[in-house]
C-alpha cells in the first residue's frame, strides 16, 4: 500500500475529523483494529469459510476467492459489521453444513467428500430459495438496498463472497477489466472483443 | 465583539454563494464570503477521490450504527458513503426538530456546499414555468419572465460549460452547449422507438455541467465516476473548480470557513441591513461583520433560517417578513417514481465503456400546450434515466448455483435494462413550510428548524401519470417485464427544495422583488432556492446561478447609482 493509499484509507476511517489536514496529521498514530476479526472463527470454522469461499468462486483461469483475500473480508464482516442476529444465522449455517455431512457420511463438513460438501451447500441454497419465494418484495425502488437479518445463511455467505471477490484488488484486476480512469465514454463496444465485464 | 467592514458579505459558498462572490469581486467590490462548514480545497481535500473498492471500509457496506446515530438524515442520500461522508452535515451535532420525519434536509457542512455533491443536471426554465402560477392560480405570479433571465442563462453557461444537444423545444430552451455526451446503443434504440410511436415527445441526452472539452482552464471529463467524491480535473462545476478560483484571482475575496451566521442586523435609521452576526463553529467566538450589501446564499432552508432568526422591532417575524410568507410555500420535486424494463437478447454483444456522469432526458410533454384533455392534473414532469447492464453483485445474487460455471457465467453481463425516473412539479402550498422552534436551540443557541410538508392531490396524480406513461413508453419501445416503482419520497428527497422567501411584485405577499432584492431592505438579496416562486419540474440549479449573476449586476449598479 503506497503512501497516498494509506492516507486515503486512514482519512476515511477517521471520517468526521475536523479537516482533511487534521486527519492526515492524526492518522499516523491510528492502528487498524484486526483483533476482532482474527478471533471470530475458530480454526475449523476458518478452514470451512475458506473452503466455502473457494467453492463459490474457485480458481479457474483466473484466481479464486482465496487468492483474493475473501475469507479475511468475511471474517471482518462477521466480526465487526454483522449484528447479533446476523452472526447467529451465519454460525447456524456453518453448523448446518456439519449436520448434513454427519448424516450423509458420518463426517463433519471439512472431512467429508467433495460431492457431499457440494450437496450440503446446495441444500443451504435451497433453504434460501424457499425463503425468497415466501418473502417477495415489490413496489420499492429496485436499486434500494435491502437489509434482512433473517436472510438465510447461503444468501449471506454468497453476498460476502461475491462482494469480497469482485471488490478485491485481485478480483477487480484479474477477473474484471479494471479501468479506474477510462478517459472517454463509448456507448457501443463489441463485448466479444473484451470478453470480461468492466469493473464499476 | 470585533467589527470589520466589507463592500459585500456573501452568506454561503455553494452554487449561488460562489457565484455571488465571483460576480461581486470581479466588479471590484471587497467581498467577505462566509460558510459554516470547514474548508475544502480543490484537489488536496478530495480525500475520497479515486479510492479503489478494496480500500473502502467494508467494501462499501454502510456503517449502520454510526450512520443511524450521527447521520440519520444524510445517510439516506444517494451520494453518501465512506468516500464522501466528510462533506456532509453531522445530523447529531446539527439536528433539526423531529428529523428525519416529514422532510429530508440534505446538506453539506463544507465550503462549496452541495456544489461538490450535486447531480450536475442543468436546464433552462421557460415561460411555461414562469407563467404557470398566473395561468392556473396556484401561488402568485413570478415577477419575471424568460426574456429577463435568458441573457443571464447564456452568461452563466458560457462560464461553467454545459454539455448537451440543441433540440429547439419551446418548453426546454437550449443552452450555450459544449458537445453532447453520447447515448449508448440501447438508449438510442429506445429513443428511436419512442419517437416513432409518439408524436408529442422526444428523448435527448442529459444536459450537464460537466465538460466534454477543456474550458476556462478546466479539463474535460475522464469518465471515472463518481463525481461527488471530488474531481481533481475540475471537469464538473463546483465552487472549488470554477467560481472560487475566479473570485480569488481578483484579489478582492476574503473567504472564512467555520463561520455560522446567527442573524442579520437591521438598522432602522438607514433602513438597511447593517451587519452579519457570526459564531465561530469551533471556538464559539462571536464576530459582527459589516458590509454595504448582503447576499444570502446559504441554501433554501439555511437562508430562511437566518432570515427568520433575524428579528428586530421592525421585523418581529424575521427580516423582510412584513408579508408573513417567509418560511411558507416550501416545495420540492416528486421523486423515486419510475419504470424499468428489460431487453433480453437486444444488443447482447454490446456493452458500454466508461462511467458517464449523465443520463438521458425526456422533456416534459404533459400539459405543454394548455391542459391535456386526458390529464387530471396541472403542470407536469420530466424523465431522467438510462440503459445499463446489471452490475456483477446484482447479477450474481440472482444467478443460482456456485463454482466454476457460476463464476464464468458472470463474465457475460445480464440483459440491458432501461430505467426512467420521473421528476414532478410540486405546487406552492401555504401549509408546506419551515419554522424555527425557539425552545429547541442548536449548539450555537440558534433555534432549530421544524418542517411541515406533505404532498397533495396534484402531486399524487402526477406520480400516477409518471408510472402510467412510463410503462406505456417502455412497452411501446419493446421492453418486457416493465415494472413501475415508487421509492421512499418524503419532501426533500429530490434535494430540489425551493421556496420559503419567494419573489413577487407585491410586498404584501412576497419577500423579494423582481431583482431578488428584499422588499423594504434594499441592500439584502436572496438568490438561492429560497427565492423561488414556483418549482417547475425542471432542475433548478442553473436558474439559481442565472438569478444570482443578474441580481449582483443590479445590486452593484444600484450601489454605484447611490440608490442602495
Amino acid at each position: 500500500m503506497n503512501r497516498r493509499e494509506l492516507l486515503q484509507t486512514c482519512a476515511m476511517l477517521l471520517g468526521g475529523v475536523a479537516s482533511a489536514a487534521v486527519s492526515r496529521a492524526v492518522m499516523a498514530a491510528v492502528p487498524l483494529n484486526r483483533g476482532l476479526s482474527a478471533t471470530v472463527f475458530d480454526p475449523d470454522q476458518r478452514k470451512t469459510v475458506e473452503l466455502l469461499s473457494e467453492m463459490i468462486i474457485p480458481a479457474t483461469d483466473t484466481p479464486g476467492a482465496m487468492a483474493a483475500g475473501v475469507p479475511d473480508f468475511i471474517a471482518q464482516v462477521v466480526a465487526e459489521w454483522y449484528n447479533e442476529a446476523e452472526r447467529a444465522v451465519f454460525f447456524r449455517g456453518l453448523k448446518a453444513l456439519d449436520t448434513y455431512c454427519l448424516a450423509a457420511e458420518s463426517k463433519v463438513f471439512l472431512a467429508a467428500s467433495e460431492a457431499c460438501r457440494i450437496a450440503a451447500l446446495s441444500e443451504q441454497e435451497q433453504v434460501l430459495a424457499d425463503y425468497k419465494s415466501q418473502h417477495t418484495e415489490s413496489g420499492g425502488h429496485p436499486l434500494a438496498p435491502r437489509d434482512d437479518d433473517a436472510l438465510p445463511f447461503f444468501g449471506k455467505l454468497k453476498e460476502l463472497v461475491v462482494v469480497g471477490f469482485y471488490t478485491s484488488e485481485v478480483g477487480a484486476k484479474e477477473e474484471l477489466e479494471y479501468h479506474p480512469m477510462p478517459g472517454h465514454y463509448d456507448g457501443d463496444v463489441d463485448y466479444t472483443q473484451v470478453g470480461r465485464r468492466f469493473s464499476a | 465583539m470585533q467589527t470589520q467592514q466589507f463592500d459585500a458579505i456573501v452568506i454561503g459558498s455553494g452554487v449561488t454563494g460562489g457565484w455571488a462572490a465571483k460576480e461581486l469581486t470581479e466588479k471590484g467590490l471587497k467581498v467577505l464570503m462566509l460558510d459554516r462548514g470547514r474548508m475544502v480545497e480543490h484537489i488536496t481535500d478530495y480525500t475520497g477521490e479515486h479510492t479503489p473498492p478494496w480500500q473502502v471500509p467494508f467494501r462499501g457496506k454502510p456503517l449502520r450504527d454510526l450512520y443511524k446515530d450521527e447521520y440519520p438524515v444524510q445517510s439516506q442520500q444517494y451520494a453518501f458513503d465512506e468516500t464522501t461522508r466528510h462533506y456532509y452535515n453531522n445530523d447529531k451535532l446539527n439536528p433539526y426538530v423531529d428529523q428525519p420525519k416529514d422532510f429530508l434536509w440534505f446538506r453539506a457542512d463544507v465550503v462549496g456546499g452541495k456544489s461538490l455533491l450535486w447531480g450536475r443536471q442543468v436546464y433552462r426554465w421557460s415561460d411555461l414555468d414562469f407563467e404557470a402560477n398566473k395561468n392556473d392560480g396556484h401561488g402568485i405570479d413570478w415577477p419575471i419572465r424568460y426574456k429577463d433571465i435568458a441573457p443571464w442563462y447564456s452568461y452563466v453557461e458560457k462560464f461553467i460549460g454545459v454539455s448537451g444537444r440543441a433540440e429547439n423545444l419551446p418548453q426546454l430552451p437550449d443552452s450555450e452547449f459544449l458537445p453532447p455526451m453520447e447515448m449508448n446503443v440501447v438508449e438510442k434504440h429506445v429513443k428511436a422507438k419512442i419517437e416513432e410511436h409518439y408524436d408529442d415527445r422526444m428523448m435527448t441526452i442529459g444536459r450537464v455541467a460537466v465538460l466534454t472539452k477543456p474550458h476556462n482552464g478546466r479539463a474535460a471529463c475522464h469518465y471515472c465516476g463518481p463525481c461527488h467524491r471530488g474531481c481533481s480535473a475540475g471537469a464538473y462545476f463546483s465552487t472549488q473548480s470554477s467560481t472560487l478560483p475566479a473570485a480569488r484571482q481578483t484579489g478582492n475575496l476574503t473567504l472564512k470557513a467555520d463561520c455560522v451566521v446567527e442573524g442579520i442586523d437591521y438598522d432602522p435609521a438607514t433602513k438597511r441591513a447593517s451587519g452579519v452576526r457570526v459564531i465561530d463553529a469551533n471556538t464559539m467566538e462571536r464576530t459582527l461583520y459589516t458590509g454595504k450589501l448582503v447576499f444570502v446564499c446559504a441554501s433554501t432552508v439555511g437562508s430562511t433560517q437566518i432570515l427568520l432568526n433575524s428579528r428586530s422591532e421592525q421585523f418581529p417575524n424575521g427580516l423582510g417578513n412584513t408579508s408573513g410568507v417567509l418560511g411558507h410555500y416550501l416545495m420540492d420535486h416528486t421523486y423515486a417514481t419510475g419504470v424499468v424494463g428489460v431487453y433480453p437478447g437486444l444488443y447482447a454483444d454490446r456493452v458500454d465503456f466508461g462511467n458517464r456522469p449523465n443520463g438521458i432526458y425526456i422533456p416534459r410533454f404533459r400539459n405543454v400546450r394548455g391542459n391535456d384533455a386526458d390529464a387530471d392534473f396541472v403542470r407536469g414532469y420530466n424523465y431522467q434515466g438510462g440503459a445499463m447492464r446489471p452490475g456483477v453483485t446484482g447479477q450474481a445474487m440472482s444467478t443460482p448455483g456456485f463454482g466454476k460455471e457460476f463464476k464464468e457465467s458472470l463474465r457475460t453481463p445480464g440483459p440491458w435494462l432501461m430505467f426512467l425516473g420521473g421528476f414532478g412539479e410540486c405546487l406552492p402550498y401555504h401549509d408546506n413550510r419551515m419554522e424555527l422552534v425557539d425552545s429547541k436551540r442548536d449548539r450555537f443557541g440558534i433555534p432549530q428548524v421544524k418542517f411541515h410538508f406533505s404532498w397533495h392531490d396534484n402531486e399524487r396524480k402526477i406520480i400516477d401519470d409518471i408510472q402510467k406513461q412510463g410503462q406505456a413508453m417502455l412497452t411501446a419501445a419493446g421492453a418486457i417485464n416493465v415494472k413501475s416503482f415508487q421509492g421512499n419520497m418524503p419532501g426533500g428527497a429530490a434535494i430540489h427544495e425551493m421556496g420559503t422567501a419567494r419573489m413577487g411584485d407585491d410586498p404584501n405577499e412576497s419577500v423579494l422583488n423582481r431583482w431578488n432584492q428584499m422588499h423594504g431592505v434594499p441592500n439584502v438579496f436572496v438568490t438561492d432556492g429560497a427565492c423561488m416562486t414556483s418549482a417547475s419540474c425542471v432542475n433548478p440549479s442553473l436558474t439559481f446561478m442565472a438569478l444570482t449573476a443578474r441580481a449582483v449586476d443590479y445590486a452593484v449598479n444600484q450601489l454605484q447609482d447611490g440608490a442602495i
